[in-house]
This record gives C-alpha cells, structure tokens and sequence, in this order.
C-alpha cells in the first residue's frame, strides 16, 4: 500500500497528463463522429478539452522538470572544465526557481481578484478561477520537483549528472 | 544604453549560464515588465492564453501517434512496403530509410520522433548489412527532418496558431517541398552509397510476394490516406485528425498486430507528457515574450533595418537564411518558430512575401538545424541508437546539410513551388 502510493507520487504528472490526454483523445475524437453522423458539433467538448489541454501542459513542464530534460543551451560548457558545468547549471536553476516565484506569487493574487470578479466560461458557465488556479499550483509542484531531484542526486551522491540536464531529449 | 539592449543582453547571459529556455524568455520579459506599470498579474493572464492556442493540442497528439505506430509495428510495415520499392538499388537500406520516413512523416509531425520510429528498425539492419555506422545514423537523421515538412506536421501547427494562417493552407503547400525534399534527399543517400561501395539487399520479388508484402502491410498504407485524406476532404479538421490518428493506431497496435500491451501504452504516453513539457511550454511562454517584443517595437526596427538593405524579397529572404541557420545550431524547432515568427510577420507583409511561402521557408531552415550541432535534435537521436559521438555523426551528415540547402535556395528563388498547390486548391 505504502509503495504503490509513493509510485503514484512519484508519477503524479505522467498518470495526470495521461488521464487528461485520453480524455481529450476520447472528446474530441467522438466530436468528429458524432459532426459526420448527426451533423452538429458538440461546443461544450471543445471547451473542455482546451482546459484539458491547459492543465497538460503545465503538469507536463513539472514532468519534464523532474527529469532535467528542459532544453537549455549547453554548447558553449564545452569551454570550460567539466567540473564547472553542474555549477553552471545549479546557478542557472535558482533563476528557475525565482521565475516560478514569480508566477506562483502573481498567480495566487490573480486567483484571488478572479474571487472578485468572477469570469465564466462561454458554453458550460464553469467558473474559469479553477483553471487559472492550474498556474501557480503546476509552477509549485515543478519547483517541488526541482528541490526534491536535488535532493534525490544529493543523497546518492549523484550531483554530478546535473552537468547532463537538458542534454537529451 | 537603452533598457531594451540590456533586457537582451541579459536573455543571452542567461541562456549562456545554462538557464532553460522558457525561464530565460520568462525572466528578460518579467524584467522588461517591471521597468513598466505594466501589472505583472499579465504573466499568469498570458500563461493561461495557451488553451485559446487550441490547434496545439495536435502537437501532443501527433507524438502521442507516432509513439503508438513506432511500437505498435505500423513502422515495420512501412519498411517492408519501402523495401520492396527501393531496396534492390545500390545503397537501398539508406533509400528505403528515407522513403520509410517520407511515409511516417505523412502520418505524424515530429522530425525526432521519425528518427527514433525509423532508426529503430532501419539503423540495426543497414549495420549488418556491413553499412557504416556514421551513414546509417546521418541518413536516418536527415530523412526525419522530412517529418516537419511533410504534412501533418508540428511546427506547422505552432507556426499557424501564431501567424494566423491557415493550419490546412500550410498541409497542402507543404506537399511538393516534401516531395522534392525526399527526392533530393535520395539522390545524395544514393551516391553517398555508391561511393563508400554500399549494395542493395540483392532481393527480388515476384508478383505474388510483392502483393503478399503489399496486403500484409495494408494497415500502415492505409494511414496517410485517413489522416490526410481526412483532412483534405473537409471531413475532419488538422487537429482532430491527429486524435484520428491515435485512434488508427491503436486500434491497428491492439487488434490487428497485437503488440501493444499496457506497458507499450503507458511507454508511450509517459514519452508524450515529456515531449509536450518540454515543447510546450516554450511555446507559451513565447507569448509572454512577445509582449515584450511588441513593447519595444523590435518588428518594426527589423523591418526598417531589413527595407534599408534590400526591397527585394528573395535578397531579405536569403539574409534571414543565414541568420537563421546560424540560430538553429542553438535553438530548437518550435521555439525558433515561436520567437521569429511574431518578429518578421510584419516585414514580410511591407515585402509581399506571403505568409505561407514563408512558413514552408522556416519549416525548411528547421530541418536544416535538426541537423547542425551543436543543438540538433535528429543528431541527438541518432546518436543514442548508434552511440556515435556529435561529431561523427554532424560530418556524415553534412552532405545532406548541403542538399537541404540548395533545396531552401530553390524554394526562396522560386515560391511557386510551395503555393502552386495551395493556391489551385484555392487557399489564398
């Protein structure tokens, strides 16, 4: 029970984004039937989708950043001593985490004016605060997954491959 | 020194420390912004502006797609099927990479994922068959970039959300560059072969084999006629054809070929939420950076820099040429896309290049940095799978470099090539 849950943690982005991208799969492939057979769309499946689509993206760059492979430009460490590199990249990425600050601060205070003056959404009335709230939480948990990747090398005395990060795709 | 050269200089310092892409464009506008009364609360407003950018949303489908067909053994019926055609001729494996790719990139729109889809099958064979290492990752690499250029493609989409130009309009143009592309890419596969004394698979078929590989392979042909065919026909749009596509191919993976089993699955779809955060977000951040773009009018200081060297559009369009290859040694498809696109749209109106020439113009430009290190995704790929190293690999693959090139001089020289179709068809 235990192990299964940390595997869910572990891979929270992955089993999210899949979960969404079925789901916009399955919406948007039966909006296609179901114009060709009845001849109308169905405008609410698109508008679910596009909020789909949002909260892919987002979980997506957290999954991307729990595994280094943002892309960066790295070809000009090839000047320097390869012991220099994860210094590099450690500096460049307390920029990251200030950025993400950045865009949790402002989106918390965008989500609480939306508190204010609320904004529906045109077909299915939702109340689109819930969607812009995806900002900020997607950008904290990418942070967390910056912080606990540090940890993880850390710990296993692996902090070297950080001098990797964004080299592959 | 204005406050606009230093929100540059600081976006190239921290790209140089190494800073990713998307927070490096993120930070030089959050800077830009503060120097302004500009409400910072735009970042999450602009954040959000993704989901208006819905044709995207083919962007992981596609890969989602390709992933599917590359395990689920629509790639294998494709090699049989270009085989057939192709492998007996001198150097054959390396035709039949190229024309296997042509075929993929008809059903998915990703220069890497064609090369890993192709690579896979094609580079282990071409070794031995006592081809050389370095050929065979060089003209796997250079046969994926024809994913962006033949329809559907990726960057295509991402160039349409942001120039306002039909996403259809750009399939169709993207036609005959591809054709020619392939071609010319065959021919320097070719004699690259009958230099280094390569030989075909020496196979003959008959009648009857050939329409056994034929029918045996009848799912993977049948792909590109949905998808495109789909598309033309008005029955569904770009971006529901990419969901089509997910569907044919699992369908095809768990029914017919019977190899895609849970674990394939959930392979796939982990490779595409890692694709799309890393593809992605550049992307959406790129509209945050271009608020800053527009606030200091760099478009119009382009177009003025531009106009005052030449009114001739092939002239400017060369200039552009060169400064984007230079940039794609560095920079990744869809983020050129996203960052160029916004600044040179409003010359190319004042030059009367259209935009659609242009697209399939930058689209080409992208397939040449795929292949030019250091930052060249399809090399990347290549390397994995033959575990060459940068350089091995970037010199094999020079040649076709050079072919890619003379094939944007064409396409710059003569803009019938890529709007003739389009435009019989009647898109404006």
């Amino acid at each position: 029970m235990k192990e299964r849950l940390k595997w869910v943690i572990d891979n929270l982005e992955e089993i999210l984004c899949a979960f969404f991208l079925v789901a916009t799969v399955i919406l948007m492939s039966s909006q296609v039937f179901y114009r060709y057979f009845f001849g109308k769309s169905i405008a609410s499946a698109e508008e679910l989708a596009r909020i789909a689509f949002l909260v892919m993206v987002y979980l997506a760059t957290a999954h991307a950043a729990k595994h280094g492979r943002h892309v960066r430009v790295t070809a000009q460490f090839r000047l320097f001593p390869s012991a220099w590199r994860k210094y590099f990249i450690m500096f460049a990425d307390m920029i990251w985490l200030f950025f993400n600050g950045v865009v949790i601060w402002q989106g918390i205070l965008l989500y609480q004016s939306m508190n204010q003056f609320p904004l529906k959404s045109a077909v299915l009335d939702l109340n689109l605060k819930y969607a812009f709230a995806v900002i900020p939480i997607a950008f904290l948990l990418q942070s967390i997954r910056i912080l606990e990747r540090y940890y993880k090398l850390y710990r296993a005395g692996r902090l070297e491959q950080l001098a990797t990060d964004g080299e592959e795709f | 020194m204005s406050l606009d050269l230093g929100i540059w200089l600081l976006l190239f310092l921290s790209l140089f420390l190494g800073v990713p892409i998307f927070v490096s464009l993120g930070m030089a506008t959050f800077i830009a912004l503060t120097a302004t009364n500009i409400p910072l609360s735009i970042i999450p407003l602009d954040l959000f502006k993704v989901s208006e950018m819905f044709p995207l949303i083919a962007v992981p489908a596609f890969i989602l797609a390709g992933a599917l067909m590359e395990r689920g053994g629509i790639a294998q019926q494709i090699v049989d099927v270009c085989s057939l055609f192709v492998g007996r001729i001198r150097g054959g494996l390396g035709l039949v990479t190229i024309l296997g790719c042509m075929f993929f990139a008809a059903m998915i729109g990703s220069g890497p994922s064609t090369v890993a889809a192709m690579g896979a099958l094609m580079i282990p064979s071409m070794i031995r068959r006592g081809y050389d290492k370095d050929y065979a990752a060089a003209v796997t690499a250079t046969g994926g970039t024809l994913g962006i250029l033949i329809p559907p493609s990726n960057p295509m989409i991402v160039y349409g959300v942001i120039a306002n130009v039909s996403i259809s309009g750009m399939f169709m143009a993207g036609f005959i560059p591809g054709a020619m592309v392939g071609t010319v890419l065959m021919v320097t596969a070719y004699l690259l072969a009958r230099r280094r004394g390569y030989k075909g698979d020496g196979k003959r078929y008959t009648v009857s084999e050939a329409m056994q590989v034929i029918r045996k392979s009848i799912w993977a042909l049948m792909a590109p006629i949905i998808i495109l065919g789909g598309i033309y026909t008005g029955i569904f749009t770009p971006i529901e054809a990419s969901m089509i596509a997910i569907l044919y191919s699992f369908f095809v993976g768990t029914v017919i070929t019977k190899k895609l089993k849970p674990l394939e699955l959930w392979e796939s779809l982990k490779l595409t939420s890692m694709t799309t955060g890393v593809v992605l977000v550049v992307v959406s951040v790129s509209m945050l950076f271009g608020r800053f773009i527009t606030m200091y009018q760099v478009p119009q200081r382009l177009t003025e820099v531009m106009l005052s060297i030449s009114t001739e559009p092939t002239v400017v369009l060369l200039l552009i040429f060169v400064f984007l290859f230079f940039l794609g040694m560095f920079m990744e498809t869809l983020a050129t896309i996203a960052i160029v696109t916004p600044i040179v749209l409003p010359l190319l109106g004042q030059l009367g290049i259209h935009p659609i020439h242009f697209g399939i113009f930058l689209i080409m430009t992208n397939e040449i940095a795929m292949l030019t290190p250091p930052l060249g995704v399809n090399l990347f790929v290549a390397m994995g799978i033959t575990k060459l190293s940068l350089e091995k690999v970037a010199l094999a693959a020079l040649p076709y470099v050079g072919a890619l090139i003379v094939c944007v001089l064409l396409v710059i020289q003569f803009p019938q090539i890529v709007l003739w179709l389009p435009q019989m068809l009647g898109i404006k």
